[in-house]
């Protein structure tokens, strides 16, 4: 698997430079929100690492070397993770510096919201994933953003009542933070089980 | 042992099938699969490297059934050049070696960078930039480097020019040298395999027409000068093709059924190819 991370990884240090650093950029500003779009920025390199890996129809060759379907998959996830996991911790870096400079005391809080920002981009991953490699990147942007809309509509629709909901039962930190990071693990584990089924379909 | 066994191995797809197929691929031979375009020989290839999942039949590749998770490993030990070079097109050979030596447990650094040299490829200029000659060069010099023992080409000479065809001819004479060694070559320059191959396959519309070996195909088959009311006597069954011209009527037969009056000429593999097309077309 690490020759197919290599292979994105000159891939993408070519041809996205300047993606590549805007998430630098966003990542090192101050403030959570910034964050956010630094470590989400991150979690689409394995969508454009599979339309490089589609406009040079990397896959053809892929199936005739020593690489299991689901280490072509599993792949892209992690490429993913490392994207995610450098972006946070580029930016919790950030914000230790500003605090520090500031002579403010390093908040726990910051870290968590960094780790909470990460599990949407590793949920935003596991949603987008097996689309793509279902019906290619273009078809699959397409019905990601269908997806997306349904998931605001739905969010505008319900958010109130979530609110009301969750003010009532009173939910500590701990365990928002214990359920969001669970939730996205077992979600990831089941995205990438149906993106290697949906891989193994499509190239037979 | 046989490099590649294939036993009625059939794919269908809406518009085209592959119909019982079959062929055997010694040890240390090379085996040409000839066809016109979209005769099914990619096809035949990507069943063969288990990249498409086959209707039916089986397919062996160096001793290992292509359906098992152990050819996974098998596939270390083959080099594959398909039609096109397929790496991401910004990369250079030198970050190309660096990936395959993660991909094939036997990668060869030197070996490659001897290829490199021999096929005076640069190492840091972009993938992109590279010339179709230079491309497939690339895609040779990594098919050979990780000490393969079958080698599968698909269309790997077409398209390049006749000095580069004979220079990467002469790079797959000399890997067949070890007699473990063993080439599928798939192409339709039919002069290319000709030259090196010792069996020869011909698909035709996702069928198999011939398979022999190929001394023995140019020793049996001849084209006999007729005129037509020779040719009108003849049993139709011994004609495998025929062309007519002015003067009378080529034809392709076995060198057992032509007529002891009939003067029989040896032929060329590119003119059987073309008699058994023709042939079928006419009759």
């Amino acid at each position: 698997m690490s020759a197919l991370l290599l292979k994105d990884f000159y891939t993408l240090l070519r041809q996205t430079r300047l993606f590549l650093l805007i998430i630098v950029i966003f990542a090192v500003m101050p403030g959570s929100f910034m964050a956010g779009f630094a470590v989400i920025y991150a979690a689409m390199l394995p969508i454009t690492a599979l339309a490089y890996d589609e406009r040079s129809k990397w896959d053809s060759l892929a199936a005739m070397m020593p690489y299991t379907p689901a280490e072509i998959v599993i792949s892209k996830y992690v490429l993913g993770y490392i994207g995610i996991g450098l972006a946070g911790l580029l930016a919790l870096a950030a914000q230790s510096i500003v605090s520090m400079v500031q002579h403010n005391a390093i908040e726990l809080t910051d870290a968590i919201s960094v780790l909470m920002i990460a599990c949407v981009a590793m949920i935003f991953l596991a949603i987008t994933l097996p689309f793509m490699f279902k019906a290619g990147v273009e078809k699959g942007r397409i019905l990601l953003f269908v997806i997306l809309a349904a998931i605001a509509a739905a969010a505008m629709i319900l958010g109130t009542k979530l609110d009301d909901y969750f003010n009532s039962v009173k939910l500590q930190m701990n365990t928002i933070t214990l359920a969001t990071v669970t939730g996205s693990v077992v979600l990831n584990l089941c995205s990438i089980a149906l993106a290697v089924r949906f891989y193994r379909t499509k190239s037979k | 042992m046989n490099a590649i066994e294939v036993q009625n191995l059939t794919k269908n797809y809406s518009g085209f099938s592959l119909s019982d197929v079959g062929f055997v691929l010694p040890e240390g031979s090379i085996l040409g699969l000839i066809g016109e375009n979209g005769a099914g020989k990619t096809t035949t290839i990507k069943l063969i490297m288990n990249a498409v999942e086959r209707d039916d039949g089986t397919v062996r590749v160096l001793g290992a059934d292509n359906r098992d998770s152990a050819f996974y490993a098998v596939k270390d030990d083959i080099g594959v050049v398909l039609d096109e070079a397929y790496f991401p097109e910004v990369l250079t050979a030198k970050q190309v070696g660096a990936i395959m030596k993660r991909t094939y447990r036997n990668w060869d650094d030197a070996c490659y960078q001897r290829y490199m040299e021999k096929l005076s490829l640069p190492g840091n200029k972009a993938f992109k930039e590279f010339s179709r000659g230079m491309k497939m060069k690339l895609a040779i010099a990594v098919a050979l480097s990780h000490d393969p023992k079958l080698l599968i080409l698909d269309e790997a000479t077409s398209g390049l020019d006749p000095i580069v065809r004979d220079e990467i001819l002469d790079i797959f004479n000399d890997f067949t040298r070890d007699e473990t060694h063993s080439i599928l070559l798939s192409s339709h320059i039919v002069s290319d395999l000709e030259k090196i191959c010792d069996y020869i396959a011909f698909i035709h519309k996702g069928k198999l027409m011939l398979y022999e070996e190929k001394d023995r195909l140019l020793d049996e088959f001849a084209v006999v000068g007729l005129s037509a009311e020779e040719f009108r006597l003849l049993p139709h069954e011994n004609v495998l093709g025929y062309k007519k011209n002015d003067y009378g009527v080529e034809a392709l037969m076995r060198r057992s059924n032509v007529p002891k009056t009939a003067k029989a000429e040896r032929t060329t593999l590119e003119n059987i190819i073309l008699f058994l097309v023709k042939g079928e077309n006419e009759q």
